[in-house]
Order: structure tokens, then C-alpha cells, then sequence
């Protein structure tokens, strides 16, 4: 009778699957070749602003861009979606396809998988919560709305509170543009 | 921006005399009154300099980090500002 259970034990054990999440965005297609940033160079002497000068070779050819934003990030964060904004308005005016990516994680245990976003991030709405400050707001001109997150720290309970605006040309992709 | 800035410093004696938690709790955000606001609020971010990973920071500076950014954005879905 042991035998038989553990038996059955392994078996349940080895047909179990776990959760699979299947993540999905819309963005501009991979068509052109797209190099790191370079000669990078950040102003921020103006509080609550900052603008970013630096080189981009996109299909071999050299681009100069200059970039900015305002808000009310810390001026690093400021920096790093100025460098954002001035990638993405590049590649929207040198054209190409927008496609859709999806890729299926599967994990094999029963943990939630829930990523703990960082500013700056890419993420599809549904990926954070929401929050008790309800609705849309407008800011830049963009759709933004609160999110929540209660995830797990160091085996203590964290709540997280921060802003995700829609991206540019997108209706799928959001950024993570604040988080404390 | 700059001008506010400055205002704002001249009115709570900025630089490193930023305000307490205990203030921050109790201040009162007004959208009459955004830009003023923010400018302080921006130069107490500004001279805290907080780490942007809220993971990275201690117990008191996550606390302080999260009530400072809370109001911050209090302007934008309330008053619509940026």
C-alpha cells in the first residue's frame, strides 16, 4: 500500500504543471539594427528636467540625438526617459513595422509570477496592480494611471506604489515612470 | 523653474534644513498653489537625492522617499499638472 501510494505521489508529481504567464507587447519592429548608446552626455542643471545629448548607429548609419524630460523623478530617472524618448521618436521617423512579441514563461513551482517592476521598465498594463487611487490621468500628455504591487522582499511584505504612462504609438506597452 | 526654486529655498531655508518626516505628513498640497509647492517639494528631492530603487533604501528613507513622491504626484492626478 506504501509503495503504491508513493507511486502515485511520484506521478502526481511529475504530470503537475506549473504556472505559465504569457507576456506580450506591441513595438517597432527589429528591422533596424539598433547599437548602444554612445558619447553620452547629461544636463541636469535645471531641477526636475533633464536633457541628454549622444550617438545612436542605427543601421550603420550615425545619429546624433538630443532628448528631454520633465517630471517629478529624480534627475537620473529623468535621464534615462529622456535617453528613451529620443530612441523611440528616431525610430518612429525612420518608419518600420510594428509587430507583437510573445514569449511563455512557465515556472515550475506554484509561486506567483509577479515581476517587481523598476522605473524604467517596458511592461503590459495588467502587470501591476491597481491602485486605491483609481482612474486615468493625463500627464506629457500621456494616459497614466497609479499602480500597487505587494510582493515579497527579503520574506517581509513590501506594498509598492508608483506611475505607469502609456507608451508613445502604443496600446499596449506601458513604462514604469515612477515607483516608491 | 529656477526662480521658484529659489523662492521656495528663501521660504523653508532649503539646502540641507529640509523638512521633517513629520512635516511632510502634514503638508498640505494645494493645487492653487502647484507651483510653489512643487518647487519645494522638487528641491527636498533634489538635496535628499534618494536612491530611485526604494529596495536600496533604509526603513526612515523609504518611508520619507514614498510620502515625498506620493505628494509629488498628488499634483498630476489632482491637479493636472506636469
Amino acid at each position: 500500500m506504501k509503495h503504491l501510494l508513493l507511486l502515485l505521489l511520484a506521478s502526481t508529481t511529475v504530470f503537475a504543471d506549473g504556472d505559465c504567464k504569457m507576456r506580450s507587447a506591441a513595438s517597432l519592429s527589429n528591422e533596424h539594427e539598433v547599437g548602444p548608446v554612445t558619447n553620452l552626455v547629461k544636463d541636469k542643471s535645471e531641477q526636475g528636467k533633464c536633457t541628454v545629448t549622444y550617438n545612436l548607429i542605427v543601421d550603420g548609419q550615425l545619429h546624433e540625438l538630443t532628448g528631454s524630460f520633465t517630471g517629478y523623478e529624480q534627475q537620473e530617472s529623468l535621464c534615462r526617459l529622456a535617453i528613451d524618448n529620443a530612441r523611440k521618436n528616431l525610430l518612429v521617423e525612420l518608419g518600420g513595422t510594428f509587430i507583437t512579441d510573445a514569449v511563455t514563461v512557465c515556472n515550475e513551482d506554484d509561486t506567483d509570477l509577479v515581476d517587481n517592476v523598476k522605473i524604467g521598465d517596458t511592461i503590459l498594463e495588467n502587470e501591476v496592480g491597481p491602485s486605491k487611487i483609481k482612474g486615468y490621468f493625463e500627464y506629457h500628455n500621456t494616459k497614466c494611471r497609479m499602480f500597487t504591487q505587494r510582493l515579497a522582499y527579503r520574506h517581509q511584505l513590501r506594498v509598492y506604489n508608483g506611475v505607469i504612462c502609456l507608451v508613445e504609438n502604443s496600446k499596449t506597452n506601458w513604462i514604469v515612470v515612477d515607483k516608491w | 523653474m529656477k526662480i521658484l526654486t529659489l523662492f521656495a529655498c528663501l521660504l523653508s531655508a532649503c539646502s540641507d534644513n529640509t523638512m521633517s518626516y513629520e512635516e511632510l505628513v502634514k503638508f498640505n498640497p494645494q493645487c492653487s498653489k502647484a507651483d510653489a509647492q512643487l518647487a519645494q517639494l522638487r528641491n527636498i528631492q533634489r538635496v535628499k537625492n534618494f536612491n530611485p530603487d526604494p529596495d536600496q533604501l533604509n526603513e526612515a528613507d523609504r518611508a520619507y522617499n514614498s510620502r515625498l513622491k506620493a505628494t509629488i504626484w498628488w499634483y498630476a492626478y489632482r491637479c493636472n499638472k506636469s
